[in-house]
């Protein structure tokens, strides 16, 4: 009886939470569904305005229009899929030479590798500025793009630990048959590793779309932006449009909960891969 | 295992390859950025990059302006980029060494800065060789490009600000609505008698929202800084007195938890939904584009404008009018400085300032331009714009000082206000800390320019 | 070295080499870099000058706001419990056979996919104290709801209330490691008569204590480096109360034109962020080493 009753007890836990997580999301679409004036009319509160009275999906034409969506979204596109190809190529070309290769300081290497991925990314932002600002790059993509082609510690990490669950053997025979380590890499290696190699796109291309500082800092010019920046200066010039900015926030949103929704088991196996579970 | 190799055909994987190279191909053809960031193709006509900060409507009106200039200027191709009202993309451009032939500071924060550091071309010289003459332009502007003696940035029209009532709104309350209040004290007396409190304790109208510290100091008659001397004067009894008014401003309102809670059901700023038009603010201290706002967010709106009032006891500070604007500044690495001084000569004429006063609704910079008939008569937003055109020419105009911490400075203003006003601190403390803080930092940066 | 050992380094390191030329280009060298100009005046205009432990001294001693922006957040650290207590709480919610798990699973994570930008202006209006849906909550208990950004006092708390609504991506780590909890340790103590509680206690905590310390030392490191939020919700507002490190860094090196200091600043909190790792690294040799074993069987 107390067992049935303590089950019904979380299972209401269970419901009672997740109408907490969502309930700002579901209130998100519907500012962003009505006219502003009556977001902010004196009668009733949030949560009779959870259910729009009076449609206004105009607040999405202005937010296309003010927010230039369309064309930030191409840009946005842009350096996402660049840097997830960049950073696909390097992680697995150097998380190979980490795993499967032999060589005298290679696990001195590593474990300096393994500490970079503590430094936070606050401490390089400044120099890093200094240093691309010498190069010429401020004010362009590469900033953004050309450090994902250099890899990055921690899918080299993640890419390391699954090379080296595939068996050895199977690397054995491709080098007797007179393979050379590229092509092991790419016909026996690259294939195995499928769902590691998605799990790093997919976490990459979250991370990448998500990005705020570096495109705050690296692009100047307005037509540059991507959707995070476009959002943020959206904010600036249209002080509390609020049915307006949550139409903007929603549009920025949407792309990236339907990807997740998609590729929602591939990111519980990824961050099982990464031995992050103790 | 080793049949999952052979079910993953390498006919499947190139074809995969594929459909991921077109992917990316289309993305990189179609992204603009790419393309913005891609140099343009000259033929063979200099071009002359000029960034600015204008958004929607009002960037559609700069590069109607800069049309204007490409149209009479066929020797250089002018090419207008919007930094969205951000400032420091311009300061970081300068850093990498990539700078615009020429720029308009959003908030011309920057100018003292840039100026110290020697980021900006002086433009005495190319004053010099045509014009126009300091004493032409309106001293509250001129006041915004001058750093040590020296020239570093040209307006291209300026702001000045008024006050704007809402007569209706005074009928309710029971006030003449044809006598705004004429002093500092008054208004507080005015503020009060016009807000309005609901059944359930809160705030339904406020009499006037709280504006700029720095603006208020002026009104004040005070100081923020002594050019000649490189001492922040923010402590002085003048400017301890602003905060002091905004201070009882507030606490004459229902105090700041309550004025907190109302402003917070304010909307957004350009629409019909802003405090003022949407009825909840009966009056406003706002700028000459707000006859041109009243028409499109409020035009039942019955309303006045006038100076902005004046304490009591000074009546010499009468008319005085707070000033911002449009300042436009060619940097030290311009590769045409010549060329973009052409174009900043070129916006000084009659025609350039007509023209743009009339879709930007900014006062023209020059004394001679104030009283253009076709900006400020045959209408109600016309006439409106011509009372704070003619007030914009007095000579009680002034400005925030150009130093070279003033992103601090303002920055540490805003939050001496809210310390103040929050009861945390007291203005006279508040203040004090202000000039301590920018102090310290005018002093650092002068002995480092040393 | 022999020949062969030789050729072996060279196709290691030929292999390496993306990362080693990112690592000694974007990482060794920007840091010395950026330690040199710690020890300068740079105003990022004209060259930097050396003026030895000015700013340091300056950070320390001179500049009350670095001491606020380390208050607050250290303050902020105190999301840190509530983090775990919601995050084990809820991941024990999802580690059940119940029909529709993996919609609840998605439910509870997607606040943790959007982007801060994205989740700042949501909770912006989310904690408008007039028109906002957690006052209109509030009201619902009778309770009159704060004005939240408005206020000093409340601020930082409506700061926190955001980050736990984001708990997602613990609640998924947690869920990985109660899965890995065996489960004849919780049938033995169960015949052992032990209660939920007690297997709680003694069998599942134990088992997810090295996620929880992985966890909080993370979470202090995310907290040390707190920015996007902030610069888009408060940018330190109200009376400096949400002034956090990492916004008062990006002021001055992008704002007050103080780059010198603000590598000073950059460079404290890099020492505090080693002592951090520092502690991980000494804790949790364990759990590198258990995965690579299991990775190579």
């Amino acid at each position: 009886m107390s067992r049935s009753l303590a089950r019904l007890a979380a299972g209401a836990a269970l419901v009672l939470f997740a109408v907490l997580f969502i309930l700002p999301l579901l209130w998100m679409v519907s500012t962003s569904l009505q006219p502003e004036g009556q977001v902010l009319s004196g009668t009733g509160n949030a949560l009779t305005h959870l259910i729009p009275r009076r449609l206004a999906p105009v607040n999405y034409v202005k937010a296309l229009q003010t927010l230039h969506f369309v064309p930030y979204l191409l840009n946005t596109l842009y350096v996402c899929v660049l840097v997830v190809a960049g950073t696909l190529a390097s992680c697995t070309v150097v998380a190979y030479g980490f795993s499967r290769l032999r060589w005298p300081g290679r696990d001195t290497l590593f474990s300096i590798m393994l500490a970079t991925i503590m430094l936070p990314p606050a401490v390089l932002l400044l120099p890093q500025f200094v240093v691309f600002r010498s190069l010429g790059w401020v004010g362009t993509y590469k900033p953004l793009i050309v450090p994902a082609f250099l890899g990055n510690a921690f899918f080299i990490f993640l890419l390391r630990q699954f090379f080296l669950g595939i068996p050895e053997e199977l690397t054995d025979a491709a080098r007797i048959e007179g393979a050379s380590e590229p092509q092991i890499l790419w016909h026996v290696i690259a294939p195995l590793a499928k769902p590691a190699l998605v799990t790093v796109a997919l976490l990459c291309f979250v991370w990448s779309w998500t990005d705020f500082m570096g495109p705050l800092v690296y692009l100047s010019d307005d037509r540059m932006y991507t959707l995070t920046v476009g959002l943020a200066s959206f904010l600036d010039r249209h002080r509390a449009d609020w049915s307006g900015l949550m139409a903007g926030t929603t549009l920025v949103t949407t792309p990236l909960a339907v990807l997740f929704l998609l590729g929602q088991r591939f990111f519980v196996r990824g961050i099982q891969m990464t031995g992050l579970k103790g | 295992m080793s049949s999952r190799v052979s079910v993953d055909s390498p006919a499947r994987r190139w074809a995969a390859a594929g459909g991921v190279a077109v992917l990316l191909l289309g993305i990189w053809w179609a992204a603009p950025g790419r393309r913005a960031q891609a140099r343009r193709t000259a033929s063979g006509v200099p071009e002359l990059h000029v960034w600015s900060g204008w958004m929607g409507h009002e960037r559609d009106a700069f590069e109607e302006i800069v049309a204007a200039f490409n149209v009479e200027h066929p020797h250089v191709r002018l090419v207008n980029t919007s930094t969205a009202q951000d400032d420091s993309k311009v300061f970081r451009a300068i850093v990498s060494g990539a700078p615009p032939d020429v720029f308009f500071i959003w908030n011309s924060e920057y100018v003292g800065a840039l100026a110290q550091h020697g980021a900006l071309r002086p433009l005495d010289d190319l004053m010099a060789r045509t014009g126009p003459l300091a004493e032409d332009i309106l001293a509250g502007g001129l006041a915004q490009c001058r750093y040590e003696g020296r020239m570093y940035a040209l307006p291209y029209l300026v702001d000045a600000y008024a006050l704007f009532w809402n007569k209706g709104l005074f009928r309710e309350a029971g006030l003449d609505p044809e006598r705004p209040p004429k002093t500092l004290e008054e208004l507080l007396e005015v503020a009060a008698r016009l807000t309005v409190v609901g059944p359930d304790g809160g705030l339904t109208r406020m009499g006037m929202a709280p504006f700029a510290l720095h603006h208020v100091c002026a009104l004040m008659g005070g100081s923020l800084y002594d050019a000649d001397h490189h001492r922040v004067t923010a402590d002085s009894a003048e400017n301890v007195r602003a905060l002091e008014w905004l201070c009882a401003l507030v606490e004459r309102q229902g105090g700041s938890a309550q004025v907190d809670a109302f402003s917070a059901g304010f909307g957004e700023y350009a629409s019909s939904q802003q405090e003022y038009f949407a009825g909840k603010v009966a009056m406003v201290e706002s700028g000459q584009w707000w006859p041109s706002f009243t028409e499109r967010f409020a035009r039942e709106m019955d309303y006045g404008v006038c100076a902005l009032p004046y304490p009591a006891d000074r009546p010499d500070l009468r008319n005085t009018v707070p000033f911002g604007g449009n300042f436009a500044c060619i940097p030290a690495g311009s590769r045409h400085p010549d060329l973009a001084w052409e174009f900043l000569a070129w916006t000084q004429t009659r025609v350039a300032q007509a023209h743009f006063a009339r879709v930007m609704h900014g006062v023209p910079n020059l004394k001679q331009f104030l009283e253009l008939p076709e900006l400020t008569t045959g209408s109600r937003e016309n006439e409106a714009f011509g009372v704070v055109c003619s007030l914009a020419g007095g000579p009680n105009g002034r400005a925030f000082p150009v130093t070279p911490a003033n992103t601090l400075f303002s920055r540490e203003l805003e939050l001496a206000v809210d310390f103040a006003t929050h009861g945390t601190k007291t203005p006279a403390q508040a203040m004090h800390d202000v000039t301590v803080r920018v102090q310290r930092e005018i002093d650092q940066i002068l002995e480092a320019g040393r | 070295m022999s020949l062969a050992d030789r050729r072996r380094l060279v196709r290691g390191l030929l292999f390496v080499s993306p990362w080693l030329v990112g690592f000694v280009g974007l990482q060794l060298y920007p840091m010395l870099l950026s330690l040199y100009l710690s020890f300068c005046r740079y105003n990022t205009l004209t060259p930097p000058r050396f003026v030895g432990i000015e700013n340091y001294r300056t950070m320390l001693f001179a500049d009350e706001y670095v001491w606020t922006s380390i208050g607050n957040t250290l303050f902020m650290m105190l999301e840190l419990p509530a983090s775990v207590v919601l995050g084990i709480g809820t991941a024990l919610l999802l580690n059940r056979a119940a029909r529709a798990i993996g919609l609840f699973r998605t439910l509870y994570c997607l606040p943790y996919v959007l982007p801060s930008v994205s989740a700042g202006l949501l909770w912006l209006w989310v904690l408008n104290s007039d028109q906002g849906l957690v006052n209109a909550l509030l009201g619902l208990l009778h309770i009159p709801g704060p004005s939240w950004l408005k206020d000093a006092q409340w601020a930082k708390p409506g700061f926190m209330l955001m980050d736990l609504w984001g708990i997602g991506g613990s609640t998924l780590i947690y869920l990985a490691a109660l899965q890995g909890v065996p489960q004849h340790l919780h049938e033995a103590a169960e015949l052992d008569g032990a209660g939920p509680w007690a297997r709680f206690r003694h069998v599942t905590l134990p088992a997810v204590s090295p996620t929880v310390f992985f966890l909080v030392v993370t979470g202090a490191l995310g907290v040390l480096q707190y920015f996007a939020q902030t610069f888009v919700m408060t940018k330190g507002q109200p009376e400096n109360s949400t002034l956090f490190f990492g916004l008062y860094l990006f002021q001055n090196a992008f704002e007050y034109f103080r780059m010198g200091f603000a590598c000073a600043m950059a460079w404290l909190l890099f020492l505090v962020a080693l002592l951090a790792t520092y502690l991980i690294f000494r804790t949790s040799a364990r759990w590198v080493y258990y995965e690579a074993q299991e990775g190579a069987r």
